[in-house]
């Protein structure tokens, strides 16, 4: 897969070199370093090599929420690709019946290569699909003429290193970018804390200089009734404070590749204390 | 083409309607008929429940010396501004500015090239004069961003330039009040330091607002001519399992 993209992108220019559309699982087979990478190495660069690096590292199975994520994506951003994507059985087929194994075995056949989801959890994408559309801000923002899971690519000119993204939707004009988020609390600060546990100040910037952006946008949709939504903006603060961040990552990615060394937490004694929040 | 849109006008406001500056009870008044007026199913949803707005919107409509209901359906508040739809604003000039006949426009040129001209005479002095628009200056003033200049560029040009024509032939019609359009367009700040090459964001408090608030606005009225739809109506599903808070995407 990773042959297939031109060599402009193998650059060392530290300009963006490059806009793709690509598939879902091509974007994600190409090594260049993306937001999840750099949630990796914060973590530990020895997460970050097991992720990435290890040859015999077994793949990872989405979890619950990424699936429901992933199903939200496709039914918001690109509904057209549903039908080919995701298989919904529709109903609990009785195994012990020869009709129920006969029928499970046609939909099982139907489904090869799709991602199952329940018919609640594909019901719950609707709803979820239909808030965003209804809500005022995402409506107006999804109408407008703009890109939709369009592939970036640079070269980060301190490191070398190179990078990638993926926006979710962005305007014609790149001044917009918008991601859409699957949450349990939409409200403004339960989304905060969502935005500081995901990293997603991290991911405010990394998009915005991908794409020479200037507004960051989130379409937050609850997971339960009343699927309320919510639409914030990136504050400058907070996308400043995730370009620090993003750039601390970048450079410990590029030291341990420097070293081929990919430690964990430390390999002496250390003091351990009550975190900042807890003292009194 | 001529702009047909009725309305109901005086020429200037009088001492009376203007009586509210100084008259407690004027004022009293005022403030009942805009309560009267939020109520009110038939204006626009931006003024409904908010009879502050429908105050300025009275005391906009005295100083226009047009209709107060009709005013409601022709202002909009974008970016913290009120702006007179278009239409109305050549109405208003039509009905009492200085002009022979009615604001008429001819067009040239299609695509990039297409140029609109907003023609009127002068009744005291027969001038003839005119205000041109054109798709080169909506790209450099950025009104292309709106996407009716690539969707009806030619009507959005005859707006444009009619409001020019107006702004500057006769600006006592719009007592200084803007248009819509030309408030959704007005300069705006940006973030500094992200127009350049790949690169930190530049951190600073200011830029946002300006143009979220526009987006705001226009989000405001897109509502305000939208159906918002029922509530959703739905049974809930069986809830998912808590174990992630939030999914990565």
């Amino acid at each position: 897969m990773v042959s297939q993209y031109p060599k402009v992108f193998m650059s060392m220019s530290g300009e963006v070199t490059g806009t793709y559309s690509l598939s879902n699982a091509d974007y994600h087979a190409h090594p260049a370093v993306s937001k999840s990478h750099l949630d990796k190495v914060a973590k530990s660069p020895a997460h970050y090599w097991e992720a990435y690096l290890n040859p015999d590292r077994t793949p990872q199975e989405p979890t619950a929420a990424m699936v429901l994520g992933t199903a939200l994506h496709t039914a918001v951003l690109e509904p057209h690709l549903w039908a080919e994507q995701f298989a919904v059985p529709p109903h609990a087929f009785d195994r012990r019946t020869k009709a129920g194994k006969e029928l499970a075995a046609a939909f099982e056949a139907e489904a090869e290569g799709k991602v199952v989801l329940t018919p609640d959890d594909a019901d719950r994408v609707q709803l979820m699909a239909k808030a965003v559309h209804d809500h005022p801000a995402s409506r107006f923002l999804l109408n407008l003429e703009g890109k939709r899971e369009h592939s970036y690519f640079w070269n980060d000119a301190d490191t070398g290193i190179d990078c990638k993204c993926r926006p979710d939707w962005h305007s014609l004009d790149r001044r917009l970018v918008v991601d859409i988020k699957t949450t349990e609390d939409a409200s403004p600060a339960g989304f905060a804390k969502s935005v500081a546990k995901f990293r997603y100040h991290v991911q405010s910037h990394w998009y915005l200089r991908a794409l020479e952006g200037e507004q960051f946008l989130f379409v937050c949709v609850e997971k339960t009734a009343p699927y309320l939504v919510a639409v914030y903006v990136a504050t400058p603060a907070l996308v400043a404070a995730g370009g620090r961040t993003a750039e601390k990552n970048l450079a410990q990615i590029a030291e341990c590749r420097a070293a081929d060394q990919w430690p964990g937490y430390g390999d002496e004694i250390q003091p351990i204390d009550l975190p900042s929040w807890c003292h009194d | 083409m001529t702009e047909t849109t009725a309305i109901t006008t005086q020429t200037t406001p009088t001492a009376g309607q203007l009586a509210y500056l100084h008259d407690g009870e004027a004022l009293n008044h005022i403030w009942r008929l805009a309560k009267f007026l939020s109520a009110s199913k038939l204006v626009p949803s931006h003024f409904q429940s908010r009879p502050e707005d429908c105050m300025v919107a009275v005391m906009m409509a005295q100083q226009l010396g047009v209709d107060a209901l009709q005013l409601t359906q022709n202002v909009y508040m974008i970016n913290g501004r009120p702006g007179l739809s278009a239409p109305f604003a050549i109405a208003l000039a039509n009905s009492r500015g200085p002009f022979a006949g009615p604001i008429t426009w001819c067009s040239k040129g299609q695509g990039d090239d297409l140029e609109v001209t907003a023609q009127a005479t002068v009744r005291s002095t027969g001038e003839r004069v005119t205000a041109t628009c054109s798709m080169l200056m909506a790209k450099v003033e950025q009104w292309t961003k709106n996407p009716k200049y690539r969707s009806i560029p030619e009507h959005m040009l005859k707006l444009r330039s009619a409001a020019w024509l107006i702004r500057t032939t006769c600006p006592e019609v719009l007592f200084g009040f803007y248009t819509d359009e030309e408030v959704e367009t007005m300069p705006v700040k940006v973030v500094s330091g992200t127009t350049t090459k790949p690169t930190q964001p530049a951190e600073t408090t200011s830029g946002s607002g300006d143009v979220i608030g526009e987006l705001n606005a226009a989000i405001r009225q897109s509502v305000s001519i939208s159906d918002r739809g029922e509530p959703l109506k739905h049974e809930q599903p069986e809830p998912v399992d808590d174990v992630e808070v939030d999914d990565p995407f």
